[in-house]
């Protein structure tokens, strides 16, 4: 038995037992690398107990906190990370004994973009009403919609809008485009201090209107893939729900001369997913095999195959003064594996290139195998990510603009509801042990019964609102 | 009595029947109300609630809405709220007495809309709508009796309007416009304040709130509606009851006539019971719905033979228009007899295909019963696909929640149920189950579990809840190997009339349950699609005697009477498969 010798009127305990294990938490932000920037990490102790106190210390100073809801006072957090590291010890009293939990950490590293954005949806199937799309600042908890469907649609006129695919250019918030969906479908482009609204299905995109987007780093050019999507329904996979394309290609806009051209359409290939180099000078994609046989409707034919359509990884140089393209090749070979890589990302600095493998198919926020991995573009050799992986879905991943952070999706709390998560890349190449984003009230994730879908890290503040964005289109 | 002098005794005798009326006949409503709202005592959805305007009526429709779970309660509420509405607008316009019947009709109107909801209780997005109206009329009313004690009027209307637009919506803004109404000395400077508050305190707030149009800010927290046809008689009472309340001034000053209150009274109660009439069928399905979650299935197989009957009854009486029972009570009965290991015995009779419901408003039996149906058939991902679609449509809902726990219990994801069974244990009637359901894992859900199938498809049912099932039961092929699955698929593959998939079915039924024992239903299906077939040999299958006599008596039947009458069939054959084969009614989509 251990004394401990409390100062003054803390209520820290003075008398106490040791404990030799972690305390268990909601989220568990136990031992995690974090950003020196980021807003408290707010916790609740699920250990159970009758009373809890928790003292945060670092060399710049010490928080005591009581009750199971560990809530950060914004002031007393930013001067603990003034320090490099913070330690946690959390006390529990149980039938009037006072118990220590094993000490963690939290080590704060470099700072991280200040915000990030993302839509937030019901994880529905086909019906959709409340969609937003939201911007965080992770330096604090403040969450403001940039685009809200409510303020446009009438759902009692059965006119709904989906909202999806926000892109910035470059991390800035000067350049940035969404897609509208049904009722005042369109895509807004916000270029140049100007606002618009462009249809996109156009005779150079034969598949479908424009879909998955990625913004040059610099030139005024959005790449985009066409896709005619199809979703179907598992009576018993804990999947849930298959999404496949039956055709898709890759187009290229230029935002300012409003020209759209075709980029890749070959029939019996599916492109998609583009996604720019830092550089601007490579495309890269994901790319399947589908060659429907003749007289075989292609929408059944796709459905009988969805187990077998496996996507490998692309790149296509791109000269930037002549605006060619260079011939495609091979950068993964996930189907050859018996996989199927999505999602691929580049690092900023250009060493590594991140992207989801799953069994199959395309859609892997819908398939509980999906993992991260990372090809090292040097040596050619790819891992799985085990460090940042769960037995549950891991996709949509987005870098910070200096390569330091990885912020990805993940439904490993119920397999339900995707989370947000950010990790550290270390500098031997791993990454540190993944955290969820903070929030004021951390019951709030548990509550919440909105995905996050998109996360895309963004520099600055995106200075329009729903209805600023709404008149700026009209 | 003399109702001259107290004619508001009338008004009260009112109030008993109604609560009576609203609390055994419209129960299912009330509960399916209930069930399709939520209130959760958590910060995180009061706060959220009311960040939108309008949001502390919201939140207290909510509040008393959960009480009509027990519709008993719910309806005493409702009716409280409806003559506390009548008696201050009494007290308001009508403090002579004379004409006082007139604050009768914004409560009748209100109760006249509750009643006449119909099939929009399935696509009605304003929360808590049964209380809502009332509530927000009775704030509404709230702001004259208030302006009477404010000397600087225009002040009065601007600091209510801020308020009550905040907590009370479009009701705060009808409040702003009595007060100018009520108003004796109708000052310019009070008009101007009271339009220029009424039309910019929504546009100030919908710079802020993002979750409505700009245009529907000043429409917060009334029940919206298409402006089309068809919806037309569930808005009408709405909308006359916020009328009656602005022409109430001009009611008062009526000149008074004999019997006036009499005749005022009777309008107002022809109101309120009106629509209750041809819904009777509608009324059952709403108890039958409520009793399938309370999976009290005596009750809901008792409901459902009480509707065939009626229909039963109309055809035997020759009457030209049929009360037929719906296509989903029809369902929700077979359901009831497979859990209650019935359906080979009472599932067949001469009426048991049902109709489409007889409304304009658009229905789909996937919306109203999904999660229901495909949970308690074994198909709980599908069961939680349709809570997910119908609570974006609509909001997270009690029903939904409930489902959505029970679906991931049953598709073995505890974790998944965790988030919906804590928000159900801070609910005041259904936090019981919830800590229930978290030792019971599954529990009490028998039938569902042994429906579980361990193969997967990958399918879409588009919406269409019976054709899935159908061909679910009839066409997949699967290693299930539970009676109760059999007994399902045997049950579905009679109802298609079609020989080949009944025999597939059969042998299968046989192959897994035996051949003895078999219920009347099936043997009767068997000698028909034996017949039909001819080269099928039924010879070594044991039929009860009768069985085998009422079949000649069949054919006999059917050679005498080649196109036989519905009261012919329904007299001789009612409750058999042949009637119901012989009917060849197909069953309608929607």
């Amino acid at each position: 038995m251990a004394a401990f010798l409390a100062a003054g009127c803390t209520g820290v305990p003075k008398v106490w037992d040791s404990c030799g294990q972690l305390p268990s938490m909601t989220p568990d932000y136990s031992n995690v690398v974090i950003p020196r920037n980021i807003a408290p990490m707010n916790f609740i102790i699920d250990t159970p107990g009758d009373r809890f106190v928790t003292v945060l210390k670092s060399d710049a100073g010490e928080t005591v906190l009581r009750g199971r809801t560990v809530k950060i006072p914004m002031r007393r957090w930013r001067r603990l990370l003034e320090s490099d590291s913070i330690s946690i010890n959390v006390f529990v009293q149980r039938d009037g004994q006072w118990i220590r939990m094993k000490e963690f950490s939290m080590t704060a590293s470099d700072p991280i973009d200040r915000y990030v954005t993302y839509r937030l949806i019901p994880p529905s199937f086909q019906q959709y009403e409340d969609i937003s799309i939201c911007q965080r600042d992770l330096e604090s908890f403040g969450e403001k919609a940039i685009y809200r469907n409510m303020a446009v649609m009438k759902p009692a006129r059965g006119q709904g809008q989906c909202v999806n695919c926000h892109s910035f250019q470059n991390y800035g918030t000067e350049s940035f485009q969404l897609h509208l969906r049904q009722y005042e479908g369109g895509t807004v482009i916000v270029h140049d201090g100007k606002v618009r609204k462009v249809n996109l299905k156009r005779s150079q995109t034969a598949v479908s209107t424009a879909v998955y987007p990625s913004w040059h780093p610099f030139l005024p050019l959005v790449a985009y893939s066409t896709n005619s999507t199809v979703q179907y329904f598992h009576t018993s996979h804990p999947d849930r729900v298959e999404v496949f394309d039956d055709a898709s290609d890759l187009v290229l806009y230029n935002v300012e001369t409003d020209v759209l051209t075709p980029v890749l359409t070959t029939p019996d290939r599916l492109e998609c997913f583009p996604s720019w180099s830092q550089d601007g000078r490579t495309l890269y994609y994901v790319q399947a095999v589908h060659d429907i046989p003749d007289g075989e409707d292609r929408h059944r034919y796709t459905l009988s195959q969805t187990d077998s359509i496996r996507y490998d990884i692309y790149a296509m140089p791109f000269n930037t003064a002549t605006m060619e393209w260079g011939a495609p090749y091979r950068v993964f070979n996930a189907s050859a594996a018996g996989c199927s890589a999505t999602h691929p990302r580049l690092s900023p600095d250009g060493r590594r290139l991140m992207f989801s493998l799953g069994s199959h198919g395309i859609f892997h926020v819908w398939h509980n195998d999906a993992d991260l991995w990372m090809l090292d573009m040097t040596s050619g050799q790819a891992r799985a990510l085990d460090e940042l992986n769960s037995d549950r879905a891991e996709s949509y991943h987005s870098w910070s603009h200096d390569g330091r952070w990885v912020i990805f999706g993940s439904r490993r709390e119920d397999g339900e509801y995707t989370r947000l998560f950010i990790s550290h890349l270390q500098p031997d190449g791993t990454f540190s042990k993944p955290f969820t984003i903070p929030q004021k009230d951390p019951h709030s994730n548990s509550m919440r019964v909105y995905s996050y879908n998109i996360p895309e890290f963004t520099t600055e503040r995106v200075k329009y609102g729903p209805r600023r964005l709404l008149r700026a289109m009209r | 009595m003399n109702v001259r002098r107290k004619p508001e005794s009338w008004a009260w005798m009112l109030w008993l029947p109604l609560w009576a009326w609203t609390a055994t006949s419209w129960s299912g409503l009330l509960q399916k109300a209930e069930s399709r709202d939520l209130f959760i005592w958590s910060w995180d959805f009061i706060s959220s609630r009311l960040l939108q305007p309008g949001g502390l009526l919201s939140l207290t429709g909510s509040f008393l809405t959960q009480f009509l779970h027990i519709p008993v309660l719910g309806a005493l509420l409702l009716t409280a709220l409806y003559a506390l509405l009548a008696r201050m607008v009494r007290r308001l316009y009508f403090k002579e007495g004379r004409n006082s019947m007139f604050s009768l009709f914004p409560s009748a109107f209100l109760a006249c809309a509750a009643m006449a909801t119909g099939y929009m209780v399935y696509r009605l997005k304003l929360a808590a709508f049964l209380f809502v109206p009332p509530l927000g009329l009775t704030v509404a009313v709230l702001a004259p009796t208030l302006a009477t004690h404010f000397r600087n009027r225009s002040a009065f209307i601007l600091i209510w309007t801020a308020t009550a637009y905040s907590l009370a919506g479009f009701y705060g803004l009808l409040g702003t416009l009595l007060v100018i109404i009520k108003s004796d000395s109708h000052r310019l400077a009070d008009t101007a304040a009271a339009l220029a508050a009424v039309a910019a305190v929504p546009l100030v707030w919908a710079q802020f709130y993002t979750g409505t149009r700009t245009d529907n800010a000043f429409l917060a927290m009334l029940p919206l509606f298409s402006p089309e046809k068809r919806y037309f008689a569930c808005a009408l009472p709405y909308l006359l009851a916020i009328l009656s309340l602005l022409f109430m001034p001009l009611a008062a000053r009526l000149p008074q006539f004999r019997c006036n209150a009499a005749i005022l009274t009777a309008i107002a109660a022809l109101t309120v019971f009106c629509p209750s009439i041809g819904k009777r069928q509608f009324r059952t399905e709403l108890k039958m719905s409520a009793a399938v979650d309370e999976q009290d299935w005596e009750k809901v197989v008792t409901l459902g033979d009480r509707s065939l009957a009626i229909a039963a009854r109309d055809v035997a009486h020759g009457r030209r228009r049929i009360c037929e029972p719906t296509r989903l009570m029809v369902l929700y009965r077979d359901l009831a007899l497979l859990e209650l290991g019935r359906e080979g015995t009472e599932a067949f009779n001469y009426r048991r295909t049902g109709i489409k419901p007889e409304t304009a408003v658009p229905v789909s039996m996937a919306v109203q019963a999904a999660r229901q149906m495909y949970f308690h058939f074994g198909l709980p991902a599908y069961s939680y696909r349709w809570c997910f679609e119908t609570s974006a449509q609509s909001g997270l809902s009690y029903e939904n929640l409930v489902y959505m726990s029970a679906s991931c219990i049953l598709g073995g994801n505890e974790k998944g149920a965790d988030r919906y069974l804590t928000r159900l244990e801070h609910t005041l009637f259904y936090r019981k189950w919830a800590l229930q359901q978290r030792s019971a894992g599954g529990d009490g859900y028998g039938f569902a579990k042994a429906m579980l199938c361990t193969e997967d498809w990958l399918d879409n049912d588009y919406s269409q809840l019976e054709a899935f099932l159908s061909s679910y039961f009839t066409q997949y092929e699967t290693s299930c190997s539970s009676p109760e699955f059999f007994r399902t698929a045997l049950l579905w593959s009679a109802q298609t009339r079609l020989t080949e998939r009944f025999f597939n079915a059969y042998d299968n039924y046989v192959s897994n349950c035996g051949p003895d024992g078999l219920d009347s239903h099936w043997q009767q299906a068997l000698q028909l699609f034996a017949g039909i077939t001819q080269g099928a040999d039924i010879s070594r299958i044991p039929l009860d005697k009768e069985q085998k006599q009422l079949f000649i008596s069949f054919r006999k039947f059917m050679r005498d009477n080649p196109e036989p009458s519905e009261k012919q069939l329904q007299k001789w054959f009612g409750n058999t498969f042949y009637s119901y084969f012989q009917s060849g009614q197909m069953p309608p989509m929607y």
